[in-house]
């Protein structure tokens, strides 16, 4: 038997976190079933704004150039506004182009923490583009020209 | 004490151990995180947590995201310690996470939004717990001490993916340690009379169980042979 070195109380239960950490880890997907249920239930008690919910997310086959350059879809949904997104990459920079339908004037602000990072307008034909973005979770804010309740989808990454 | 706060966190002494039994491609990295996880000491996650529910609480709602991301790891282990089925465990996190969006007015100080969401959970797993006729085991340490053949699957797959003596030994300790020191250890500052109503112990019997189920841990990895015994 060689010598151990005396293990501390913290040592043991850094190893308790470990073990538990991979024999019995967080399933696949919970933390984000669980973000989206808690994003809805806050968004019940703030009055002034609601929440889109996800309703599709589709993934685009890559190009036969076989570049990383994959692009998805998501459509969010909420009272009868259907909001899609397809996110893709010019280049190095993350860009997205959304449609509003029914499209209807509205301001569109695109969120990353707590910074508004760009706010746009968006006309009659309900679509708008979002180039050069940075990687990394983004929330958009829609607040309608005709005065009614703003929404806002989930946070999601691109 | 062997460390202060504000020190880089050192691997632990036992990681040096065992760690000629990963891979290589774990090898090249420092042993550190053991098996690659991202273990984090509660004391960091508690911080990260007050950070985002007070950001979330000045009105930033992609901040309860975050939130949610850090503490939902946690409470998982707290809530599996109570031995409930993978989909109950995940409806009482759940429930913990509505309660606070419901309650936030009533947490004034961020610091205790992660003791209140553990408390939270585990008052609603022992709650579930009981009502299904579940729990954590309360027999005698040494007569429940697990065999080796009954292990669970996923007992099975670390023991294949990774036979260190760390986990050989966890496994080998009673239900009733293992569900003491997955909550205490996930925990920061566990709040031990909390924990005592909920394990069904006297207050003052959970700081000296603690200690011999650290002290049976720290024997059995001392002691890798006997893991087959």
């Amino acid at each position: 038997m060689t010598a151990m070195p005396e293990l501390d109380d913290d040592d043991l239960l850094h190893g308790v976190r470990t073990y538990w950490e991979a024999a019995d880890p967080v399933p696949t997907d919970m933390v984000a079933r669980l973000q989206t249920a808690a994003a809805l239930a806050a968004s019940d008690t703030d009055l002034d704004m609601e929440l889109m919910l996800l309703v599709e997310r589709t993934e685009e086959l890559a190009g036969t150039r076989g570049a990383s350059t994959s692009a998805y879809t998501l459509r969010f949904a909420h009272d009868g506004v259907d909001l899609l997104l397809r996110i893709s990459s010019d280049g190095a920079s993350p860009r997205i182009d959304g449609w509003v339908v029914p499209p209807s004037p509205i301001t569109v602000l695109v969120l990353r923490d707590t910074e508004t990072l760009t706010t746009l307008e968006v006309g009659d034909t309900g679509r708008f583009e979002l180039p050069d973005l940075t990687s990394g979770m983004l929330r958009l804010r829609f607040e309608p020209a005709d005065g009614s309740t703003p929404f806002m989808t989930p946070a999601f990454e691109i | 004490m062997r460390r202060c706060a504000g020190d880089m966190y050192q691997a632990p002494a036992w990681s040096l151990l065992i760690v000629v039994t990963f891979p290589s491609t774990v090898l090249s990295e420092a042993p550190v995180t053991i098996g690659g996880a991202a273990t984090e000491r509660p004391g960091d996650v508690w911080g990260e947590a007050a950070s985002a529910f007070e950001r979330w609480s000045a009105g930033d709602a992609v901040a309860l995201d975050e939130l949610v991301r850090v503490m939902t790891p946690v409470l998982w282990h707290v809530v599996r310690a109570y031995r409930l089925p993978p989909e109950i465990a995940e409806d009482v996190v759940q429930t913990t996470w509505l309660s606070l969006v419901r309650s936030r007015a009533s947490i004034h100080e961020p610091a205790a939004v992660g003791g209140w969401l553990t408390t939270t959970a585990r008052r609603e797993a022992w709650k579930v717990a009981k009502a299904t006729g579940r729990g954590i085991p309360v027999e005698d340490e040494e007569l429940a001490r697990r065999l080796p053949d009954e292990g669970s699957a996923e007992a099975e797959v670390v023991r294949r993916d990774d036979d260190s003596q760390l986990w050989s030994a966890v496994q080998q300790l009673s239900e009733r340690c293992q569900a003491l020191l997955r909550i205490v250890a996930f925990e920061h500052r566990p709040d031990y009379a909390r924990i005592a109503a909920d394990l069904d112990m006297p207050v003052g019997s959970i700081g000296p169980t603690r200690g011999r189920c650290l002290q049976k841990l720290r024997a059995l990895i001392g002691n890798g042979d006997d893991g087959d015994a």
